[in-house]
C-alpha cells in the first residue's frame, strides 16, 4: 500500500476495512459499510457555531474579581484545553488521513478535526476578553512543566503512528532507517500501533478533557464566568461525538466486525491499554493538585475531582468493554456536571433544526418469540 | 407521576417513581441504579435498555435500535413502564 490521492482502482469499499485497506478515491457518500460515521458528520455539521456568537464580555469583570488561586485554576484550565485542541485540531488528519479506506470514515476524520480548530478559536476569544496581555497565557504554555508533561503524553502514540506509517508508505515493510534509528515496520505492528492511538485519542477526548469541563461548569454553577462556560458547553457537545466516534472504532475492531487481525490485537494490547487508562487517570490527578496547589474554589476541589476522575475512567473504560480501575468510585461525586452535559440542557444552536421526538413502545421479545414458537407447535 | 419497574439491572429489581422530566438514564443514576453509558447525547450506543412495558418519548438518536430498545439517555417515560437490560 503506498498512498495516492486518487487512486484509478474501482474498489467497493463496502468490502473495506476502515483503515489499512485500498486508499479511498471517490468521495461517495450514497452507500456505506458503517453509516455511524455518515450520521456522525452530518450531526456535527448541525453542531457548526462560531465562538464570536457568544458573548463573554462579562466574563472580564467576574475574573477580576476571582481570588489569584481561581485565576490560577481558571487560566491553567484553559491551557490544558488549548494544548489539547492543538493536537486535535491536526493530528487525526495526519496520522489517519493516509490510512483510511472508507469514505465516509475519512469524511468524518475531516469533519471531526475541522471542529477541533473551532474549539482552539474559541479560546483565542475567551482570553482576549478576560486578560489583557493575551500573548502571555499562550507563551506560557510550553514554558509550563505540568503541561509539557502531558503534551508528550497525548502525542506520542500519534508521533510514533506517523512517523512508522509515513516510512511504510514510502517503503513498504522491512527494516528502515528513520532519524539514524533502525526501525522493523510490518503492517499487524502498524496496526497495533493504530489500535493504541485511538485508545489514546478516547482518553485524551473521554477522560483528560473532563477535569476542565468541571472546573468551567463549577465557576458558572457560581453564576461567574458563564460567557466561558457557554462556549464550554458547546466543546462538550462536540466531544461527545468525537469520543464515541472513537469508542464505536475501538468496539468495531474489538467485535471483529471490521479487520479480523485488529480483534487479535485488541485482545493481545488489553494489559497495556488498561495501562494507558490508569497512567492517564494518574496524570490528570496529579494536574488536579496543581490546580488547587493554591487553595480550592467553592464547589471543587483536587480530592473531589479526582474521585470524578476514577468516576469518569472507569466509564470509560466499560464503554470499550474492560472492567473498571477502580470499583469502589461507582457514582458520580459531581453530580450536577451532567445538567451542563446531557443532550437536553444543551441550547439547541440556530442552525440546528429542532430536536425531532417519537414514542417507543413496550415489546417483550421472550413473550413473542414464545408466540411464534407455539405457533410452529401448532402446524 | 409514572412508575418505572426495573426488571434486573445492576442486580436491582424494583420500582421507581419519577414526573417524566428527566431522561431514564438520569433517573436511574437519581437512584443509584448504575448502567453503562458514554456520551449522555444519544451517539455512542453504550446505554441501551429494552422497554419491555409502556411508553417513553424518544428523541432522535444516531444508534440502530432494534425493535423494543430505547437509548435510557434519550428517553421519558410518558406511561408506566417496565425496563431490562438488553440480553
Ligand atoms: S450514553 Fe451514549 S447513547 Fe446514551
Ligand atoms: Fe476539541
Ligand atoms: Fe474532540
Amino acid at each position: 500500500m503506498s498512498y495516492t490521492t486518487f487512486s484509478h482502482k474501482a474498489t467497493d469499499s463496502l468490502t473495506q476495512p476502515m483503515f489499512f485497506g485500498e486508499t479511498v478515491n471517490v468521495s461517495r457518500f450514497d452507500k456505506q459499510k458503517f453509516d455511524m460515521f455518515e450520521k456522525l458528520t452530518e450531526k456535527q455539521l448541525s453542531f457548526f457555531w462560531r465562538p464570536e456568537e457568544i458573548d463573554v464580555s462579562k466574563d472580564k469583570i467576574d475574573f477580576a474579581k476571582l481570588l489569584d488561586n481561581e485565576k490560577h485554576i481558571f487560566i491553567s484550565n484553559l491551557q490544558y484545553q488549548i494544548l489539547l485542541d492543538s493536537v486535535q485540531g491536526r493530528s487525526p488528519n495526519i496520522a489517519f488521513l493516509p490510512l483510511v479506506s472508507l469514505p465516509e470514515l475519512e469524511n468524518w476524520i475531516e469533519t471531526w478535526s475541522f471542529s477541533e480548530t473551532i474549539h482552539s478559536r474559541s479560546y483565542t476569544h475567551i482570553i482576549r476578553a478576560i486578560v489583557n496581555e493575551p500573548g502571555a497565557v499562550f507563551d506560557d504554555i510550553v514554558k509550563t512543566d505540568q503541561i509539557i508533561k502531558r503534551a508528550d503524553s497525548v502525542s506520542k502514540n500519534y508521533d510514533e503512528l506517523i512517523k512508522c506509517s509515513q516510512a511504510y508508505l514510502i517503503h513498504g515493510e522491512g527494516t528502515h532507517n528513520i532519524n539514524g534509528e533502525d526501525v522493523d515496520i510490518d503492517l499487524h505492528c502498524l496496526k497495533r500501533k493504530l489500535y493504541l492511538t485511538l485508545v489514546s485519542v478516547n482518553i485524551l477526548e473521554a477522560i483528560r478533557f473532563y477535569v476542565s469541563f468541571a472546573c468551567s461548569f463549577a465557576f458558572a454553577e457560581r453564576k461567574i464566568m458563564e460567557g466561558n462556560a457557554k462556549i464550554i458547553k458547546m466543546i462538550a457537545r462536540d466531544e461527545a461525538l468525537h469520543l464515541s466516534a472513537t469508542q464505536q472504532m475501538i468496539n468495531l475492531m474489538r467485535d471483529g466486525k471490521d479487520d479480523p487481525e485488529m480483534a487479535e490485537i485488541a485482545k493481545d494490547c488489553e494489559s497495556e491499554v488498561v495501562e494507558m487508562f490508569s497512567e492517564a487517570c494518574q496524570q490528570e490527578k496529579d494536574w488536579a493538585d496543581y490546580l488547587f496547589k493554591d487553595g480550592s474554589m467553592i464547589g471543587l476541589n483536587a480530592q473531589i475531582l479526582k474521585s470524578y476522575l476514577e468516576y469518569i475512567t472507569n466509564v470509560r473504560m466499560q464503554a470499550i468493554g474492560l472492567s473498571p480501575l477502580f470499583p469502589d468510585a461507582k457514582t458520580n461525586p459531581l453530580p450536577w456536571i451532567n445538567h451542563w452535559l446531557d443532550s437536553d440542557s444543551v441550547q439547541v444552536a440556530p442552525q440546528e433544526t429542532e430536536i425531532t421526538s417519537y414514542v417507543v413502545s413496550g415489546f417483550d421479545s421472550n413473550i413473542h418469540d414464545m408466540d411464534s414458537d407455539l405457533k410452529d407447535f401448532a402446524l | 407521576m409514572f412508575r418505572i419497574d426495573i426488571d434486573n439491572i445492576d442486580g436491582k429489581t424494583e420500582s421507581l417513581f419519577v414526573y417524566g422530566e428527566n431522561s431514564i438514564l438520569a433517573e436511574l443514576e437519581e437512584h443509584n441504579v448504575l448502567i453503562n453509558y458514554s456520551c449522555r447525547q444519544g451517539h455512542c450506543g453504550s446505554c441501551i435498555l429494552k422497554l419491555v412495558k409502556g411508553d417513553v418519548l424518544h428523541q432522535d438518536c444516531l444508534v440502530q435500535l432494534s425493535r423494543g430498545e430505547i437509548l435510557a439517555c434519550r428517553a421519558k417515560p410518558i406511561s408506566d413502564i417496565k425496563i431490562s437490560l438488553r440480553d
